[in-house]
């Protein structure tokens, strides 16, 4: 079970903003994904701590501390508002 | 002067050491600092969708250095995590930190006193991107953005302010030895969280702590420390609670003000990063990284006064990395330690104006050329003052020492020599000789001057001068 | 006929057609069917013609690669640089990448044409391609039914001929269930053989890359193609990956066939029957076909989504309208802009499930959910490698159904959930899969077998899946496209 609130705070939590009507709706939905999830719970057994199959990396395998160049500003920015050669929020828009 | 203060005050510091890398934590863009803005990035260290981080091996390898000279046990199997919460600054909405399997647990500094303030681990993370504000927007560069951080994270085992500068100073001298950061605190390559909270002397429990986010300087960290004793205080003392807030401090006013109820505390949902594998650090790698440490600044300290260079200036000396290298240096090669300390507190510091300048001791005189300077002078074939003048030009204008004194110089002066000095001192002052004639003894000591300026730093003693001085008198 | 590619490639080595004719005739037959199937969402005709005219002088030069010239599609989800990569959400709208995938790079390195990118449920999270925020892709084989998603742009582009071959994404059976629904083929390849890099994360530790094709044997060639260790990617592993074709047109004899009943439960005969009919094929063809229960398969599909869901909750993070994507045309403060930005631009079922991933992650929630989900997959991984030892592959349906009529909504969230029941285990695993057509329900709709093998054993099932394709008898009408040249 979960309850209007909790939604509203994982909303918050998520940075999404929902109207009531999509609150009510959110929390009937998650409320019946939850109790499918938690089919996991009625499930015994012995628990391992941390995967004992998971891939393990040795440190030769991590990356080497060698500069290379780093892309243009122009690329950088080419998807987003900018100026000067930052990226930009303008505050109090309306567009 | 905790003391006598009503409460005690428990603190721990969570403390952000960026490391000092040639290239990002996940990425092979450049940690210069400075650059125009957005142009140390790439597609990685600006968030773009569908990029995976790599990384660094250097970053695990400083972060070992920084466990083992903390003398903490370094874990065999490292893991990355996320930590989620959404900021401009952080590109991804989640920085990739450690929270289960840090590069280190435990270990302690060491302070003066030999109290040991305890590490509960150290771990590394990403720095986040710098945020400038202005006419009403926000500005955004990420080239800081996944520069390599350590955060050393100490348990609540400070009882005072000056204990937490000591703690930080400690730590930043240490950071630097092992080669790690620089520590600016002013740059931002060195800042931290301050935890505070305050309980009756005697009692177990800890009292609610707050917590000071973001401190750039240890002046500050001790103002806001004694203010949020203040704070506290009268609020434990109007029967109110301490409530479990984050603070900002307010370089103005040396007060704090509330950033963050702990209703609104974040919950970061750290879950295992998917991109990157946890990593083994094995006994041969973390035993090569020990191979590699400098002795330590703390025993590098206890061995200066064991060996009877007085605690003020071996307060001088020992913190910095460079200048102790050069003095062991010296000292290996024949100079005397204490007059070899004291020149260089002395004489070589004067001409280096700030902490940095110490910190580099990039000075054009060599550990060979110095030491034989502290032999002469040992050797008294050079005079004290001479030594500290030639230093001084030899570090202001570099060059050989041989350039400075020449060998000629050092030889014995033939007994006809000096006195052939002395006897032109004398001539040139008939008003002296009359002085001395008639019984004011002292006038002999007016001699010595221009005869020591014949001598040219010849180190001759001034008793024998003296002795030749009063025989020519005696015969005119 | 239905191997596409050794056809197309061999005529365009011959020089009986160039590679700026064929890629003119695909182009001719999406500016004809495409307004009807919604299967490309971005055209690149412009790009496709001159990379066409690039691979025509390779294939002069001789000793071109065999995809040197053949035109093709990629999902929505993998970075084309300069070329926009949107995931069909309105929040990566115009979001034109200034990187490649490593995908996409060996591709081009090979001289592929690229059409277009292809239609996706949004962020790949759904399983009818209608969460696209470009409306549906619909099924070529019935315009009345979905194509099957996320990857149902590809699989429709594919079935319809409107591209020589596709390259999808599988999280949970992205690529397989679509295949099936389409009647062709689907390779989900081992976590680890494809890089990953450039192609935008749903769940980062079930994502895979893979083909989906009208034949194995394309499947086999595209793989061989793509696959490899790319040190852009940490989890890609750095092993030998010998090339699975010409592993392909080995017999069945002495193969050892795992059935694993869970993977049957609840299947209802339309779907049971014609793969019980390929069992028999390969029994008959000297194959020993190994029945047993694999208890922890019902684990799987809770694990699926609470895994998937912390990692995407994560993944979506970035999404604010700061460096890239859907701009907000009115707000306050940067954290409103943020939250308006991805209130407008999220599609309903992305939002359920960061919430979701939200949820299984945060403070008090973790233990009973995301960290149970951890242990039981490795509980999974477990049961997978014991079944391995009792037999080579595995054979299994690739859904509980046939392609759903379009707007056909569950009962409940559940129901609709639960249609990727069969797919999700391998993706758990890390195993690789491929899914053929092996029969048609009443309606005449295809139904999908999927094999299932180790760690790396993409040799094997495409082995099997080729033994059936090439002497079995799917009933399945082949997909369009093969007899326009």
């Amino acid at each position: 079970m979960i309850t209007k609130q909790e939604v509203e705070k994982l909303a918050k939590l998520s940075k999404l903003r929902f109207t009531d009507e999509e609150l009510e709706s959110f929390t009937r939905e998650m409320t019946e994904i939850i109790e499918f999830a938690d089919t996991i719970n009625r499930n015994v057994g012995g628990l391992t701590s941390e995967p004992e199959s998971a891939r393990v990396m040795e440190i030769d395998d991590l990356r080497e501390d060698e500069v290379r160049p780093s892309y243009p500003n122009e690329e950088i920015l080419s998807n987003a508002e900018n100026s000067n050669g930052f990226f930009v929020v303008r505050r109090n828009c309306t567009k | 002067m905790s003391e006598k203060r009503k409460y005690e005050m428990v603190v721990g510091l969570e403390t952000h050491v960026e490391l000092s890398t040639k290239t990002k934590i996940f990425c092979s863009c450049t940690t210069a600092f400075g650059g125009a803005p957005n142009t140390h990035c790439c597609p990685v260290c600006t968030g773009m969708p569908g990029t995976l981080p790599l990384l660094n091996k250097k970053v695990v390898e400083y972060a070992v250095r920084a466990g083992l000279a903390t003398h903490g046990k370094i874990n065999h199997l490292c893991r990355m995590d996320r930590k989620n919460y959404v900021y401009p600054d952080l590109p991804k909405a989640y920085q990739i930190s450690q929270s289960d399997q840090p590069i280190s647990v435990g270990g302690y500094v060491e302070l003066d006193s030999g109290k040991h303030i305890r590490l509960h681990h150290i771990h590394i993370e990403e720095d986040a991107g710098k945020l400038v504000h202005e006419n009403g927007s926000t500005y955004i560069d990420y080239n800081r953005g996944g520069v390599p951080l350590i955060e050393i994270v100490s348990e609540p085992d400070i009882s005072s302010p000056e204990e937490a500068k000591e703690y930080m100073t400690k730590l930043q001298i240490l950071m630097r030895y092992i080669g790690v950061s620089d520590c600016k605190m002013q740059e931002g390559s060195m800042r931290c969280d301050v935890n505070v909270s305050l309980r009756p002397w005697g009692q177990k429990e800890y009292g609610t702590r707050a917590e000071i986010k973001n401190m750039n300087s240890m002046n500050f960290v001790v103002k806001a420390l004694n203010y949020e004793y203040e704070r506290q205080a009268d609020l434990l003392d109007s029967g109110e609670k301490v409530t479990q807030d984050t603070l900002r401090y307010d370089e103005e006013t040396s007060t704090t003000a509330l950033m963050r109820r702990k209703e609104d505390a974040q919950d970061y949902r750290y879950f295992p990063e998917p991109d990157i594998l946890s990593f083994r650090i094995s006994d041969a790698f973390i035993g090569k990284v020990q191979g590699g440490m400098p002795e330590l600044p703390m025993a590098k300290k206890k061995r200066y006064l064991a060996s009877g260079i007085s605690e003020q200036i071996v307060e001088d000396l020992y913190k910095y990395r460079r200048v102790t290298d050069f003095l062991d240096e010296t000292v290996r090669l024949g100079g005397n330690m204490q007059k070899a300390a004291t020149l260089i507190t002395g004489t070589v510091y004067a001409l280096l104006a700030t902490e940095e300048d110490k910190e580099n001791f990039d000075i054009p005189v060599t550990p060979g050329d110095f030491a034989q300077l502290v032999k002469y002078v040992d050797d008294n074939k050079v005079d004290f003052t001479v030594a500290r003048k030639t230093l001084q030009k030899m570090v202001k204008e570099g060059g050989r020492l041989s350039d400075y004194i020449r060998a000629s110089d050092l030889e014995d002066l033939p007994d006809d020599v000096l006195r052939e000095y002395c006897a032109r001192a004398i001539a040139e002052r008939p008003q002296a000789v009359a002085d001395f004639k008639n019984g004011r003894d002292s006038a002999v000591t007016s001699f010595y001057g221009p005869v020591k300026k014949q001598l040219q730093g010849r180190n001759i003693n001034i008793k024998q001068i003296d002795a030749v001085l009063r025989d020519l008198l005696s015969k005119m | 006929m239905k191997e596409r590619i050794s056809r197309l490639s061999a005529l365009l080595r011959a020089g009986e057609i160039s590679s700026v004719e064929l890629t003119k005739k695909y182009i001719a037959e999406i500016e004809r069917s495409n307004p009807v199937l919604n299967a490309y969402v971005h055209a690149t005709f412009e790009t496709a013609l001159a990379q066409a005219e690039g691979a025509d002088k390779r294939l002069k030069e001789g000793h071109a690669p065999l995809l040197c010239g053949i035109p093709m599609t990629l999902k929505d989800n993998i970075s084309t640089k300069g070329l926009e990569t949107t995931c069909c959400s309105k929040i990566l709208e115009n979001y034109r990448p200034f990187y490649d995938a490593t995908v996409w790079k060996k591709l081009q390195a090979e001289g592929a044409v690229l059409l277009g990118k292809t239609n996706m449920d949004e962020f790949a999270m759904g399983s009818t391609c209608e969460t696209s925020c470009y409306g549906a892709a619909l099924n070529p084989r019935d315009t009345s039914r979905v194509p099957g998603g996320s990857s149902g742009g590809g699989a429709a582009a594919v079935c319809a001929g409107l591209a020589a071959y596709a390259v999808g994404s599988d999280t949970g059976g992205s690529i397989r269930q679509p295949a099936a629904f389409c009647g062709i083929v689907g390779l989900k390849p081992t976590y680890g053989a494809v890089s990953r890099y450039g192609l935008i994360a749903y769940g980062s530790s079930l994502d895979q890359i893979g083909p989906l094709t009208a034949s194995v044997k394309d499947a086999a060639i595209v793989f061989d193609a793509i696959s490899g260790y790319d040190a852009r990617d940490n989890t890609s592993e750095n092993v030998p990956m010998p090339a699975v074709t010409p592993a392909l047109g080995r017999d069945v004899k002495g193969l050892r066939i795992g059935v694993a009943e869970e993977y049957f439960e609840g299947i209802g005969a339309e779907i049971r029957a014609p793969i019980e009919r390929a069992l028999a094929f390969f029994e008959a063809n000297g194959a020993k076909i190994v029945r047993f229960s694999l208890p922890e398969l019902k684990l799987a599909l809770p694990v699926y989504y609470i895994i998937a869901c912390a990692e995407a909750s994560s993944n979506l993070g970035r999404y604010d309208g700061i460096r890239f994507g859907y701009q907000a045309k009115k707000y306050t403060t940067v954290d409103d802009m943020i939250i308006t930005v991805r209130s407008e631009a999220f599609g309903k079922e992305v939002k359920r499930r960061i919430m979701l991933g939200s949820y299984v992650l945060s403070s008090g929630y973790y233990d009973a959910y995301y960290k149970k989900a951890r242990s039981l997959r490795e509980r999974i991984v477990g049961a997978f490698s014991a079944a391995f030892e009792k037999c080579d592959v595995m054979l299994a349906p690739t859904a509980p159904n046939t392609a759903f009529p379009l707007h056909y909504s569950g009962s409940n969230m559940i129901e609709t959930y639960l249609s990727d029941v069969c797919t999700v285990p391998v993706n758990i695993a890390g195993v690789p899969s491929v899914s053929i057509p092996c029969g048609t329900d009443k309606a005449g709709m295809p139904v999908g077998m999927q094999f299932i093998g180790r760690k790396f054993g993409e040799a094997d099932i495409l082995n099997a899946a080729y033994f059936f394709e090439q002497n079995g008898d799917s009933g399945v009408p082949e997909p369009e496209g093969g007899g326009q040249l």
